[in-house]
């Protein structure tokens, strides 16, 4: 089972510029944890320091009651994924992963199993013999994805795991990601927010250093769930009327001439009242050329970070904060 | 394409290859001269003043043949041209022609197989790296145990590294390299 | 948190012995070979060179050739020169002129080192022990150096501590240098015993067996050096420019500032390197040898602590 991560007052400065500062963060064990922010914001920075990678000016990380910063990280319990870390171009890959497990203390025959299991798992077995001298991008971003996963470490750092591999390929990274929650704590980043919002449970912006606002995705996207319909002309009043009156519907505007906002309650009856709503329009000749959601993560982010630090605006109780 | 990027050992074996294949074939022009042009004029030379016994020194061995460079000075077989004690490669007695025909053949073949095993070691194959560099190590060595053994003349620096070379080539590439010597 | 507490047997076996493969298969230890292996047998040619050239002329002069007539001549030629030279040493160490009895003591030295040994044996060893470290420059600059430009460690951080990273890289270097000093000195004593059939060859591998030891005491504080220089640096090219120019400028340094200014204090540079006590490894007391082991350990243990310190706190 996976611990919680806590992040207290870090700080890191490069040459003079804060790449972090003054970062508290709080990651639950057991879920997948989102870090988004624009370039330079210090995920990378900080996904770098909490690996041991760097050392900070100030501040504490915890692993549940152990200090990382003092004790070392506990072996074999994390796994990372750099954003530009090289695997040796003359060793075959399966060679080097083998000796990462075996570090770990597996013994070569079974360590040499699990990597193939875990090449398997990323599309890469086929490959085992190779080394990266002959990998594209997307096939070193996999096999570097497979080296966070051996040994199946209970907290596992991915830094932009899905940069640079095609649909299908991220499609796969999303399921294993999402499978390893019952297992691991999984901190990613990515610029890729529409994925973001599809497999983690709870996100953490990050802007110039520190948290802008963190909490669960859901909090981000507001309560209800929101839907836009591009119609083919204008709905009549006394539709609207009857639209409002659906059950789970709790608003009902006209953004444009042709155009139709729905906000439903975030109950399992929403698609009912969707259906519904969806009959009377079509009764009535209104026929939806576009429906797509009104709000989402990339929209609730671009707004934060236009609006700077502070508390979000939010629909109501649960909105996310900056902690 | 190789599966994996050539290790760093296999670019400087296959440099000191191309050095060691210049050596040898400069080594191969020496002893055809010297079968060609030097040995006739030194065996008339000697025939037409057979009281002259001197001892000339040699000029450096090409390495891999564990010969010299013929004694002008000394008739063939004159036994004060002949050192007893093992010496320094320096100190010789004259060479027949068999030995220079053998060094000949000896420098023309190992700066082949070289040149050759250089290319195999870039290109990290099977066939030109790893068989043909083994057939120079052990090519290498039969010479120079031949060589040793028909001119009787002391292991000097030159010819140690003539033996040393071949030895360190047979050992890497069938252990160290054995698994990237592959295509 | 002590970083020495924090390395473990199995994986510090393990990062050393992927280092000893390593610099097995790679380009700088071929090239240290190749080289260790040119320098340790054109001494040795050299070293013979003189007996060869007498040889040669008694031969010419229609006189004997008597190889061991030949050899005491030139020991005994050599006697007081070793001798000035080691006095030298212990002079430049001591920082002022020597006593009567230390003066008895170089003259026993070099008597011991030439008559007492294998003289041309004892004249390559030492050689081959002042050039040791520019040889093992060479092939131990890179111990950590291109990895942390490559941030390859990022991938061993999470698998095993800094320490242990660190440490075990050194000692798989230490291990490849004692192999490559066990070729390098054996082809030279087949050398110099095929040429030199007038010692024994008990005596020859005895002495050989016995310098063998003292250079890998020798060797180790320069591995030790190179990777402190390796972690300080991110860059390969850094790191071997940077070993080179410790090797070269702490030996020189001193009698450079001494002919320029006259001061004698600028010996106390040498004291950065294990240099005024390296020699002692070849003498005839077992006491200053042993003396001379523990100084080049402790050199070598010092190195490593502060090269430790700087890695366990850079970014990597």
């Amino acid at each position: 089972m996976g611990q919680v991560l806590t992040v207290t007052g870090l700080r890191k400065r490069f040459k003079g510029i804060a790449a972090v500062n003054d970062l508290t963060l709080r990651v639950p064990a057991n879920c997948v944890y989102g870090l988004i922010g624009p370039n330079g914001a210090g995920k990378t920075t900080l996904f770098s320091l909490i690996g041991g990678f760097l050392r900070p000016d100030a501040g504490v990380i915890r692993l549940g009651e152990r200090d990382l910063l003092q004790d070392g990280l506990p072996l074999g319990r994390i796994g990372i994924l750099p954003q530009d870390a090289l695997f040796q171009r003359n060793v075959p890959i399966l060679d080097q992963l083998s000796f990462f497990l075996r570090l770990g203390g597996a013994a070569p025959a079974a360590a040499r199993a699990e990597v193939m299991a875990t090449l398997e798992t990323v599309g890469l077995q086929d490959l085992s013999r190779r080394s990266v001298a002959t990998f594209s991008h997307g096939m070193i971003k996999r096999l570097a994805l497979a080296q966070a996963f051996l040994g199946h470490p209970e907290l596992i750092l991915l830094d932009e795991p899905t940069s640079g591999l095609d649909p299908e390929q991220t499609a796969v990274v999303c399921r294993l990601i999402t499978a390893l929650k019952s297992t691991a704590t999984v901190l990613v980043s990515s610029h890729n927010l529409d994925q973001l919002q599809t497999i983690c449970d709870e996100v953490a912006v990050l802007n110039r250093g520190r948290v802008v606002a963190a909490g669960p995705v859901a909090d981000f996207l507001g309560a209800g769930r929101r839907l836009r319909l591009t119609l083919n002309r204008a709905v009549p009043e006394e539709l609207l009327t009857a639209l409002r009156a659906l059950p789970d519907m709790l608003a009902v505007t006209v953004p444009s001439a042709a155009g139709l906002t729905l906000t439903m309650s975030p109950s399992a009856e929403a698609d009912r009242t969707l259906g519904l709503c969806l009959q009377a329009l079509l009764g009535q000749g209104l026929v939806p050329r576009a429906i797509e959601p009104a709000q989402s993560l990339e929209s609730e982010v671009l707004t934060l970070l236009r609006q700077g630090p502070g508390p979000l605006p939010g629909p109501g109780p649960g909105a996310p904060t900056a902690p | 394409m190789a599966a994996v990027e050539r290790p760093g050992g296999l670019t400087a074996l296959a440099v000191i290859n191309v050095v060691l294949c210049c050596i040898f074939a400069l080594a191969s022009l020496a002893t055809l001269v010297a079968l060609l042009v030097i040995h006739p004029v030194a065996v008339g030379s000697a025939a037409e003043h057979p009281s002259d016994t001197v001892v000339t020194p040699g000029a450096d061995e090409a390495p891999g043949s564990g010969l010299t460079a013929p004694d002008a000075g000394a008739a063939p077989g004159d036994a004060h041209a002949q050192s007893p004690h093992p010496h320094h490669f320096r100190h010789h007695g004259p060479v027949s022609r068999a030995e220079l025909g053998l060094g000949f053949v000896d420098s023309v073949l190992c700066a082949v197989l070289l040149a050759i095993s250089a290319v195999g070691y870039l290109r990290m194959q099977r066939i030109a790296g790893r068989y043909v560099g083994s057939l120079y190590g052990v090519v290498a060595l039969l010479f120079f145990a031949v060589e040793h053994h028909i001119s009787h003349q002391p292991l000097g620096v030159t010819g140690l590294i003539a033996l040393i070379y071949p030895v360190l080539t047979l050992i890497y590439v069938n252990t160290t390299f054995r698994n990237d010597l592959v295509l | 948190m002590n970083p020495l507490a924090q390395v473990d047997a199995r994986r510090f076996r393990l990062l050393s012995w992927s280092m000893f493969t390593g610099t097995l298969r790679s380009g700088p230890g071929i090239l240290c070979l190749i080289l260790t292996l040119l320098v340790g047998l054109g001494t040795a040619a050299v070293v013979l060179e003189p007996m060869d050239m007498m040889l040669a002329a008694n031969e010419r002069d229609h006189l004997p050739a008597d190889q061991a007539g030949v050899m005491k001549t030139l020991v005994q030629v050599s006697t007081p020169m070793v001798s000035w030279l080691v006095a030298g040493h212990m002079n430049e160490t001591a920082g002022q002129k020597l006593s009567p009895a230390q003066q008895a003591d170089a003259d026993q030295w070099a008597h011991y080192l030439l008559q007492d040994r294998p003289a041309p044996l004892s004249a390559v060893y030492m050689i081959l022990c002042f050039s040791l470290p520019f040889l093992i420059a060479l092939g131990a600059f890179d111990q950590v150096s291109s990895d942390i430009h490559a941030q390859r460690l990022r991938f061993l951080l999470p698998r095993a501590q800094r320490a242990t990273i660190f440490l075990g890289r050194a000692v798989g270097m230490m291990l490849f240098m004692a192999l490559l000093l066990a070729v390098v000195m054996a082809i030279i004593a087949i050398y110099l015993a095929s040429n030199l059939p007038l010692y024994p060859l008990g005596s020859v591998v005895g002495w050989t067996v016995r310098c063998y030891l003292m250079l890998v005491a020798a060797a180790i504080p320069a591995v030790a050096l190179c990777s402190l220089i390796s972690a300080s640096v991110g860059s390969a090219f850094a790191s071997l420019a940077l070993c080179n120019a410790v090797f070269c400028v702490v030996p020189l340094a001193p009698l450079v500032i001494r002919l320029a200014s006259g001061t004698t204090w600028s010996s106390i540079i040498t004291w950065l390197l294990p240099l005024p006590f390296q020699l002692q490894l070849f003498h005839f007391s077992l006491w200053h040898v042993a003396g001379a082991i523990v100084g080049c350990l402790a050199y070598a243990a010092g190195y490593l602590l502060v090269g430790l310190w700087i890695f366990g706190r850079r970014d990597l």
